[in-house]
């Protein structure tokens, strides 16, 4: 399964995405930190993974820091994208 | 920081890439707990200092509390995704991984290979024809972050064990090899496509693979056998996922054929239906082949706080020579103990909390950890547990020592605590309002793996952990009046209906 872990791309102004598909946990949580150290405050963050479990523990562990989850959407089978804002 | 006019920004995440392959967390759903780690202890050997490393990881990070699982990994539970990268880089430095346990992915896929059970005692039993310890060494070396080995249908399990009583449990691995000699020369028999959950086609044990296999073919086989589950094993739907589905529609003779396809050449044939004696533990204290001696410790259900973990690092390093193992029973075995200091080592043991007293039954009987996992947090077969055997021995006393009776508690049908394959099962139905001895369980009474192998048979009637402790004690009285040393013999001498009276296990 191929991802651009390392990629941060930005979609939109003040809109950020990046793929985790293919890692298993904790590694989606982990790289949405280190994406969210590379944002601004306020900015937003799309976190594509394939393990469902992360779509649940990503956000709350996220929150417990202070970051916002804007929602989980599901968009396939095996597909999930969770929205952060940075606080 | 970010600035506008930038398209993408590039992570640094050289270090997750290399621990990808090696490293996880699994999911946790109970206690509060949100993940576990699971140190793979490949062969079930740690060493004093690593288990002190172990214990600092607890302390630091799993509330200094660890538990011993049945396919001798050592877990840990409370793990927060923000420490993941320096556990792991703490692992990394005491030789160890993980496994990629409970990532509930949705399809199949990125199945891994599970840590190969090994018989904890290889290389130091008496009498031992053959060393097993380097067979599966060599087996984890290979699939250790083997990029062509992790995405699998499913996980894949393997076991091995040369000793005569199979501790190992061929029968309800993916692939097991227990001891089998033929003409005289030692070698290994195979079972297939055995596991005991809910996945289709359920619970079922390994079907004999009826060829005799040389030690030095065990890594091939391995590694042959796992290809076929990662070409053939079903990859449209979770539920037909394991190998055992491909086991089933398949029949273990056409696997067989396509094991020897890509071998290139036959196996020598040789019938059998399984291992003769199989699922016993190397209990106590037993004299090694080289006169020293291993103390196994008993922890029922695994659990051991890193205070203990340490202590038992120091009579290792102290009295043995720092070598120690993991069982598939959840106990901790101390190898290499010296005759001369057998007795203090058994008490400072004793000083520390550890008795190495009690009957078989404490030594051989499992329990999931079910109150961390989302299926059945509410239960506690842990705990359960040592409340059974403290009761069985306090109520039987020295009669129950050498007694035959296994029991095997599970919150849920995936059976991790392997109650279907227990002289006594029991499967959680509803949790307790007062306490351990309030928790109801549905009774399963003989299970067993071996020649004889058969599951458990599930009673009418679900019970509470206070009401089965004394019909349990009601059925090895029976058994010992009749001067039987194993529940198994009255299991054969009575019929169901009968044991249930003897039980007292009808409606209440």
């Amino acid at each position: 399964m191929e991802s651009a872990e390392n990629n941060l791309r930005r979609l939109d102004k003040g809109k950020y995405e990046i793929d985790v598909k293919g890692y298993s946990c904790p590694y989606p949580e982990v790289i949405a930190r280190r994406s969210l150290e590379e944002m601004n405050s306020g900015e937003i963050l799309v976190l594509k993974t394939d393990n469902k479990p992360s779509s649940e523990r990503v956000p709350a562990a996220l929150k417990e820091e202070g970051h916002e989850s804007q929602g989980v959407e599901q968009k396939g089978e095996a597909l999930w994208e969770i929205k952060i804002r940075k606080k | 920081m970010v600035e506008d006019n930038l398209k993408s920004i590039e992570l640094d995440v050289d270090d997750l890439r290399k621990f990808k392959l090696r490293y996880s967390l699994g999911q946790d759903d109970g206690r509060n707990s949100r993940h576990f780690l699971r140190i793979k202890v490949t062969e079930g050997a740690i060493t004093s200092r690593q288990l002190v490393e172990v214990a600092r990881l607890s302390d630091q990070y799993g509330r200094g509390k660890a538990w011993v699982t049945d396919r001798q990994s050592i877990q840990l539970h409370w793990i927060e995704g923000k420490h993941a990268t320096d556990i792991f880089s703490r692992l990394e430095g005491i030789g160890f991984t993980t496994d990629k346990c409970g990532q509930a992915y949705p399809k199949p896929g990125y199945g891994d290979l599970r840590n190969v059970c090994t018989c904890p005692v290889a290389g130091f039993e008496k009498g031992e024809q053959i060393n097993v310890k380097p067979l599966a060494e060599e087996i984890n070396e290979f699939f250790v972050g083997n990029e062509d080995f992790l995405d699998m249908p499913k996980k894949f399990k393997i076991s091995i064990s040369a000793c005569d009583i199979d501790c190992a449990r061929s029968q309800m691995q993916d692939l097991g090899f227990f001891y089998l000699e033929k003409d005289g020369e030692p070698g290994f028999g195979a079972v297939i496509g055995g596991a005991m959950g809910i996945a289709k086609p359920g619970a079922v044990t390994g079907k004999p693979l009826n060829v005799f296999i040389k030690p030095e073919d065990v890594f091939e086989v391995s590694k042959k056998m796992a290809e076929i589950h990662r070409d053939y094993s079903n990859t449209e739907e979770v539920a037909k996922a394991r190998f055992k589905w491909l086991v089933h529609e398949w029949g273990a003779e056409k696997v067989r054929d396509k094991l020897e396809d890509k071998l290139g050449r036959k196996l020598e044939r040789h019938e059998y239906s399984g291992p003769k004696i199989s699922g016993r533990e190397h209990v106590g204290i037993q004299e090694q082949e080289n006169g020293k001696y291993f103390v196994n410790i008993p922890l029922i259900g695994g659990g051991i706080s890193s205070e203990a973990l340490r202590e038992i690092s120091k009579v290792s390093e102290k009295y043995g020579t720092g070598d120690i193992r993991t069982t598939p029973y959840q106990n901790l075995i101390l190898l290499n103990i010296s005759p001369d200091e057998l007795e203090t080592s058994l008490e400072t043991l004793k000083d520390a909390g550890l008795s190495v007293k009690g009957s078989r039954t404490r030594w051989e009987s499992v329990a999931c950890a079910a109150d961390f996992c989302a299926n059945s947090s509410q239960y506690r077969p842990k705990r359960a547990l040592r409340s059974i055997i403290d009761y069985l021995e306090e109520n039987i006393g020295d009669e129950l020592s050498d007694f035959k009776v296994n029991i095997g508690i599970s919150g849920c049908p995936r059976d991790c605590g392997l109650l279907k394959a227990s002289d006594i099962g029991m499967l959680a139905v509803s949790p307790g309002e007062n306490g351990i001895d309030s928790e109801k369980y549905m009774p399963h009474l003989g299970g067993e793996f071996g020649e004889d192998a058969r599951f458990a048979d599930r009673l009418p009637d679900s019970k509470s952990v206070d009401e089965l402790k004394g019909s349990i004690q009601n059925l090895i009285e029976e058994a010992l009046d009749e001067g039987y040393n194993n529940i198994r013999d009255l299991y054969a001498d009575r019929t169901t209906q009968e044991l249930i009276e003897i039980a007292e296990m009808g409606e209440g």
